[in-house]
């Protein structure tokens, strides 16, 4: 059928069980890309310091961030981000209250 | 006909009754004056169970339209409406029904925007959304809210179709206006208009979409064509329900309603309730003996540009009536529309502004641009000091605020 500026336009295909053309912005493929790529600073945090006060995990706008307890034992570091989604945003930083978290060059 | 009864209602109590009709599931609507009796009312039905729905008290309008795109995603006719300011805090979400295909019909209490602060009837809110994406319906009569909302429902959720659309009803004039109206009987409507079914997007946990995602470049324009084709639909669909809904009910709509024309010398384009007294008045002065028309536009959204051009086609002046100023335009919104659909020479149509802020339309300012259009007809080089275009405007606009101040220099 003719169309805007004299493009012809192709009709939509027709449907069939699993699969159908519909109108307007959708998306069904899911797929998560790893925004720690996106970085130019990474969180650097200082465990001495650190009170476990779960500041850093509950500001955390891309939720990367847990806070182990004591109870988890001396093996496992206080604060441990994933690196892999961190953006480097740095509002960990600046919310903790002991400053035990530093943006440091990716 | 054996289907409706009578009953007396005003615009909003029409709007209420015809959103209570549809069976609308879910609503979110924010008091504005002058649509708050239509936010109230569905909340006593809803209270009372005589409306099988869920009311939310959303806080804002914006948060009222994202309420209802949201409910009717999962397959449930959502109900809102709105004025005026209300109307422009929506504006950021019309978009995302009218791009996500989401068939919402809204009643709309048309109110002037602010500044200056009103509460009164204008246009201007609607046509400030003129192009949203919405279908847009402007009702003469309080029969005709009521009757246009279940029309729109009909012609939105057709499968060539899937828009959102507005029904236009004047501020006060209308909305607050006692009319005998017939109500079709809930299972004519039943039979009307089916049950809601999601066409096209929906929100299923079964069937999971990411509905409204980020669209580069390289899609945008396809899927505003996409919008454009339902627009192009949509001509043959309005006519195709209106031509149903009479057979069904009695009442015969077309997109444009034409009132003595066919022999006018002259014609006003109207829109809204003021076609009422344009009418009125018309048929008066041909008891005079002068040959006047009127037409009114009932689809402004898609506008009938073939149907008015075929109308006003060899007149010898047009005059068109806005109930909204359109600044900083050649002339205001109906006339920019009308020139554009008429074929020709075009410097015979003559744009006029009035009714603003909830100024009445009287007979009066009527009969006076029929005068004008009389005069500038049979000569048109009268028109610069014939025509008026802001016919209803004091002559003292610009010294209206005389003020006592403190400022002594």
């Amino acid at each position: 059928m003719p169309g805007p500026r004299g493009v012809l336009m192709k009709k939509p295909k027709k449907n069939k069980p699993g699969e159908k053309t519909v109108l307007g912005p959708v998306a069904t493929v899911f797929s998560s890309v790893e925004t720690g790529g996106w970085r130019i600073v990474r969180p650097s945090v200082d465990g001495s310091l650190c009170i476990r006060c779960g500041q850093c995990e509950t500001f955390c706008p891309t939720n990367v961030i847990e806070v182990h307890p004591k109870e988890a034992g001396e093996d496992v570091k206080p604060v441990e981000i994933d690196l892999r989604y961190c953006k480097g945003c740095g509002i960990c930083a600046d919310v903790c209250p002991k400053e035990c978290i530093k943006m440091v060059d990716e | 006909m054996k289907n409706q009864t009578k009953k007396m209602l005003d615009g909003n109590g029409a709007a209420t009754e015809a959103l209570q009709l549809a069976r609308v599931g879910v609503i979110s609507a924010y008091p504005i004056t002058p649509q708050s009796p239509i936010a109230e009312k569905l909340s006593e039905l809803v209270a009372s169970g005589e409306l099988k729905a869920r009311y939310i008290r959303v806080e804002s309008e914006h948060t009222a339209m994202s309420a209802a795109i949201g409910a009717q995603l999962t397959g449930v006719r959502a109900a809102t409406a709105t004025s005026s300011v209300g109307l422009a805090l929506m504006h950021e979400v019309l978009g995302v029904a009218a791009g996500c295909r989401v068939p919402i019909v809204m009643p709309i209490v048309n109110r002037a925007l602010v500044s200056p602060w009103s509460l009164w009837c204008d246009h201007q809110d609607a046509m400030a959304e003129r192009d949203s994406g919405w279908l847009q319906f402007y009702a003469e009569s309080v029969q005709e809210v009521l009757d246009f909302i279940l029309i729109a429902y009909k012609i939105a959720e057709h499968d060539d179709v899937l828009l959102p659309g507005m029904v236009c009803m004047d501020g006060f004039f209308l909305s607050h206006s006692t009319q005998p109206v017939l109500v079709p009987d809930q299972a004519a409507v039943d039979d009307f208009l089916p049950p809601y079914r999601c066409k096209n997007l929906y929100l299923d946990p079964k069937d999971p979409m990411f509905i409204n995602n980020l669209i580069s470049p390289d899609e945008f324009s396809e899927m505003r064509y996409q919008q454009k084709v339902a627009f192009d639909n949509a001509e043959k669909v309005i006519p195709a329900v209106q031509e149903e809904f009479y057979k069904r009910f009695g009442r015969e709509y077309r997109v444009l309603d034409a009132h003595r024309c066919d022999d006018a010398d002259v014609v006003l384009v109207t829109i809204g309730s003021m076609a009422g007294t344009a009418k009125h008045t018309a048929n008066r002065m041909r008891e005079e003996g002068k040959r006047v028309g009127v037409v009114r536009i009932v689809s402004f959204r898609p506008f009938p540009y073939r149907e008015l051009g075929a109308v006003l086609k060899g007149k010898k002046a047009v005059g068109v009536l806005d109930r909204s100023a359109g600044l900083g335009a050649q002339g205001a919104p109906v006339w920019l529309e009308t020139v554009s659909a008429v074929p020709g020479d075009k410097s015979n149509i003559y744009s006029y502004v009035a009714g603003l802020g909830g100024r009445d339309i009287t007979e009066k300012t009527v009969q006076d641009i029929f005068g004008q259009l009389l005069r500038v007809g049979e000569d048109p080089s009268l028109a610069p000091g014939t025509v008026t275009p802001w016919i209803d405007t004091r002559e003292n606009a610009m010294d209206i605020r005389r003020i006592r101040t403190n400022d002594t220099n």
